[in-house]
């Protein structure tokens, strides 16, 4: 199992500068482990000097985020950036115009590191809703599925805040997730605010944007860090068998750093409690419908002293939020680490295809529709191709998608 | 770092650009001798050194340094170096632009980049646009494209000039005209004084209407500057020094320094790092949502260097917030927290002032926070905005936010705003108004109609143009209810029994 990551724009690079430093936190302590090993493999080519090199190609289309990038003891030789001012928050900007700038050498690139060693998988980071991370993303990742059809292509795809953070967030989230829902088989979606509000209640009142990267960095890297038993291969593809369902959400249990010391002690129910609460209080609306969780399929990633037994994770077993088209044996999975990860004694990540996505979706759609039917700001997207009919079948599809969910 | 080419036409645009050379150099922590150094400066300096180090070629040309590793610290570096700012000094008079070629920072200025004439444009748009520009053509598009071509990253041009004289209205639409016939792709930002309310020029009206027009047709974003509005600013802020220390400055340099001030705000997302990415590019994609509406009112807080304490708290924040959001500190006359009486309703007073002021919708806005500001703060105030401002109901999610690491020289944080809104027709109306009194008596219009190129129908169309755009802004503010509705899902729901592959 290799990966190569691609970090897309501003939010992407800053998160795939987190993660690696998590993975290399995690990691450096350790001395030749089959995990040290297998990690290792996973994320660094380990040059002749010694020096390890991240696995990765940073894409962006403003030097800014990678200009200052501190130099480390691992580095990041793939870099692709140019110095062409950003995509101006606008996803036909990056989608068709840069993305010609930068995509002839991160293919080559790609070709390179494939020569080097067997990857297995191609993890993408962007965010949706800038212009740069989402527009040039899109069409890199087009470009990778048809390059390389077999090819494991997942992206984790980073939502912008309900109430904004750009004007035309909406447009491009609805755009960009449209692409990679028919390019790819899978993506890890982050909802802003869902990460703000982990944040606020665990970490300190004010918030940067560092600490959702950490948050986000965590979440990935606890999933994908090397499982070492044998009998356990996870693999996040088995989460997205149907082809309309392709949407994942992650939920961890991610520790307080404020009231550390007041934690509760280290159970796993005492982790899986919190996580359980949240689908179980999940309230979302699509027209006059009120929905409940309701999970398709789900994955148990533990990591830490001593497996979670069967009855600490009966909630899995209980049919009540599952759907009941889809076999128990298929619906859920659970994997186990023994090693501690991040230094904490326990730590457990629930991986969901479910439902609780709908309210994102129905809102960022309600909005670009409200704005789409004024034509508003729709003359920056037809100078840069992007067709009023493109938008109609962007927004057809997300409209399937999220009626899909709603039914489950 | 991306990089700008300033461009100063005629009076008020050099004297702005007066003061503007000065603030970057404190800016990027150039000291003016050997020995001293900025005491605000310092602040910045020992944090931020690696970025102002960076963004320095912002808006100097330093292809002529030699040594990878520069770093400048006062002037006989840079001019040792041999950096050159990117500017085009433009003016049909000597005498503002000579402060230039004679003063400390002369060696700044490229020969070729100054442009002067005389005699000046005797307060005529035509005698600027028609006359001047057809000979200063070659010159003037020679010095620009040579600066052009010492950029490797250029976000925008900024045009700075005023739009009742003769020489920065009229050229500067000619040169604005030519800018987008010759580089199409790249921004034009126009920092524009309108003169309202204390016209000194009688052909005022014309200039304005004149120039207006082309600023909707060729510019990409507009920064109007409201004569009034500044003169207000600067009283008060007078008001507000005097109490505290004497203030010997004039008001013009005043005026002139909140000009220089809110364009180092706005440059800022594209010269220095930030959390939350801000590029200049990025407003207009994010402010304009129909073509030709870009007039943005603008506003920032703290104005002066001594205003405002560096202390910062949440609660000195916040407050510095509301103030680059109140009417007080617009750039326009325009009032974005307009809904903040609404539960006090109970006083008439406040009744009467909540109607004033209801007129106006707002299209988008934009809040850049630099230095402290925090994810959180920003969070909060978007939360406030959202509900205090008069947004229209599908722009009401319309609020971009940017963060910005740098703080400005002296202060440990600040914020800028930007709306866009329908208050941009209190400016059209006061100046139609006039143009339409001086046109019914077709006075001093010989003057206009002498200079070859000119018609008379000029007068009609540009009245024209400026009455369209003020139509559309008064059609936005119109709440339309109807509602079409979204599109039906295209699937088959029952899909429940399918294979796992």
């Amino acid at each position: 199992m290799s990966f190569l990551s691609f970090c897309y724009g501003h939010c992407g690079n800053q998160i795939g500068d987190v993660l690696y430093s998590t993975i290399f936190e995690d990691i450096k302590n350790d001395n030749a482990s089959l995990y040290f090993n297998n990690s290792l493999k996973k994320w660094f080519n380990v040059q002749r000097n010694g020096k390890w090199e991240a696995r990765c190609i940073l894409v962006d289309t403003e030097n800014k985020v990678i200009a200052t990038r501190k130099h480390k003891i691992y580095g990041f030789k793939n870099v692709v950036t140019g110095c062409y001012g950003s995509s101006e928050n606008n996803w036909a900007y990056g989608y068709n115009c840069q993305s010609d700038l930068v995509l002839d050498s991160i293919l080559n690139m790609v070709r390179k590191e494939n020569e080097k060693r067997h990857i297995t998988s191609y993890m993408n980071i962007l965010s949706s809703g800038g212009g740069s991370g989402s527009g040039v993303g899109s069409k890199v990742i087009e470009e990778l599925k048809n390059e390389y059809p077999k090819k494991n292509i997942l992206n984790a795809v980073i939502l912008p805040y309900l109430n904004g953070d750009l004007n035309t967030q909406n447009y491009n989230t609805i755009l960009s997730l449209a692409k990679l829902h028919s390019a790819t088989d899978s993506s890890v979606l982050f909802e802003n605010d869902k990460l703000y509000y982990t944040c606020s209640t665990k970490l300190r009142n004010n918030i940067n944007f560092n600490d959702l990267n950490k948050v986000i960095a965590f979440q990935l890297a606890s999933i994908f860090q090397p499982l070492t038993s044998e009998n356990d291969t996870f693999s996040i593809n088995q989460l997205t068998t149907h082809n309309l369902f392709k949407y994942l959400q992650l939920k961890s249990s991610f520790p307080s750093t404020q009231y550390y010391k007041f934690e509760s002690s280290q159970t796993w129910r005492n982790k899986l409690y919190p996580l359980i609460k949240q689908y179980e209080e999940f309230k979302g609306f699509k027209d006059t419908l009120q929905l409940k969780t309701k999970i398709m399929m789900s994955a148990v990633i533990t990591r830490g002293k001593d497996k979670p037994t069967v009855k600490e994770l009966e909630w899995f077993q209980s049919a009540r939020n599952f759907v009941n088209w889809i076999p128990k044996d298929y619906q859920f999975s659970q994997s186990h680490e023994s090693r501690h990860f991040c230094g904490r004694e326990k730590t457990l990540t629930i991986l969901t295809n479910d439902n609780n996505i709908c309210n994102f979706l129905n809102s960022t759609i309600e909005n670009a529709w409200k704005l789409f039917t004024k034509k508003a700001y729709l003359h920056h997207y037809e100078k840069h191709d992007v067709s009023i009919e493109e938008f109609q079948s962007s927004f057809q599809k997300m409209e399937d998608i999220l009626a899909g969910y709603s039914n489950l | 770092m991306g990089e700008f080419i300033i461009v100063q036409v005629g009076q008020c645009g050099n004297q702005i650009g007066g003061s503007l050379w000065p603030s970057i150099l404190e800016e990027y922590n150039i000291s003016k001798s050997d020995h001293e150094n900025f005491k605000n400066g310092l602040i910045n300096a020992s944090k931020y050194c690696y970025e102002i180090k960076e963004s320095f070629n912002s808006f100097f040309d330093i292809s002529n340094v030699n040594c990878n590793n520069y770093s400048f610290s006062n002037l006989s570096d840079l001019k040792r170096n041999k950096v050159k700012a990117r500017a085009i000094c433009i003016d049909m008079e000597e005498k503002v632009v000579s402060r230039f070629s004679k003063s400390d920072l002369k060696f700044l200025f490229d020969k070729k980049a100054i442009i002067t004439n005389y005699p000046g444009s005797a307060n005529n748009w035509a005698e600027g646009y028609f006359s001047h520009g057809s000979k200063y053509k070659e010159k003037i598009l020679e010095s620009i494209v040579s600066c052009a071509e010492g950029c490797d990253n250029l976000h925008g041009f900024v045009l700075l000039y005023s739009m009742g004289g003769g020489t920065g209205s009229g050229l500067g639409s000619y040169i604005l005209e030519q800018l987008e016939d010759f580089f199409p792709n790249i921004d034009r930002f126009v920092a524009c004084v309108y003169s309202t309310g204390s016209e000194d020029v009688i052909t005022a009206p014309y200039n304005m209407m004149l120039a207006t027009q082309h600023l909707i047709e060729y510019a990409t974003c507009v920064f109007p500057f409201e004569n009034r509005a500044l003169q207000e600013i600067t009283t008060r802020k007078n008001i507000a020094c005097e109490s505290k220390f004497s203030s010997i400055s004039s008001p013009f340099e005043d005026m002139n320094s909140i000009v220089v001030n809110l364009l180092l705000n706005i440059t800022s997302g594209s010269r220095f790092t930030g959390q939350m990415n801000f590029d200049v590019n990025a407003i207009k994609t994010n402010m304009v949502p129909f073509p030709k509406m870009h007039f943005l009112s603008s506003s920032f807080s703290p104005i002066g260097i001594n205003d405002w304490p560096t202390v910062s708290s949440n609660s000195t924040r916040e407050k510095n917030f509301l103030k680059a959001c109140s009417k007080d500190n617009q750039m326009m006359t325009f009032n974005p927290l307009v809904l903040k009486f609404q539960n006090e309703m109970l006083n008439f007073e406040l009744f009467e002032i909540l109607f004033a002021d209801v007129g106006q919708a707002v299209i988008s806005g934009m809040l850049l926070g630099r230095g402290d500001y925090t994810l959180t703060d920003m969070r909060k105030y978007i939360k406030i905005l959202q509900k205090k401002t008069p947004f229209l109901d599908w722009s009401d999610k319309c609020v971009k936010m940017g963060l910005c690491d740098v703080p400005p020289v002296g202060h440990a944080f600040s914020m800028l705003s930007l709306f866009n809104s329908s208050s941009v027709i209190n400016l059209f109306d006061c100046m139609s108004s006039k143009f339409q009194t001086l046109l019914n008596k077709k006075a001093h219009t010989h003057h206009y109609t002498s200079i070859e190129g000119f018609d008379f129908d000029f007068f009609y169309e540009c009245q024209n143009t400026v009455a369209d755009i003020r139509e559309m802004y008064e059609e936005i503010k119109i709440p339309d209810t109807s509602t079409i509705p979204r599109l039906q899902p295209n699937i088959n729901y029952e899909y429940k029994k399918f294979e796992i592959e």
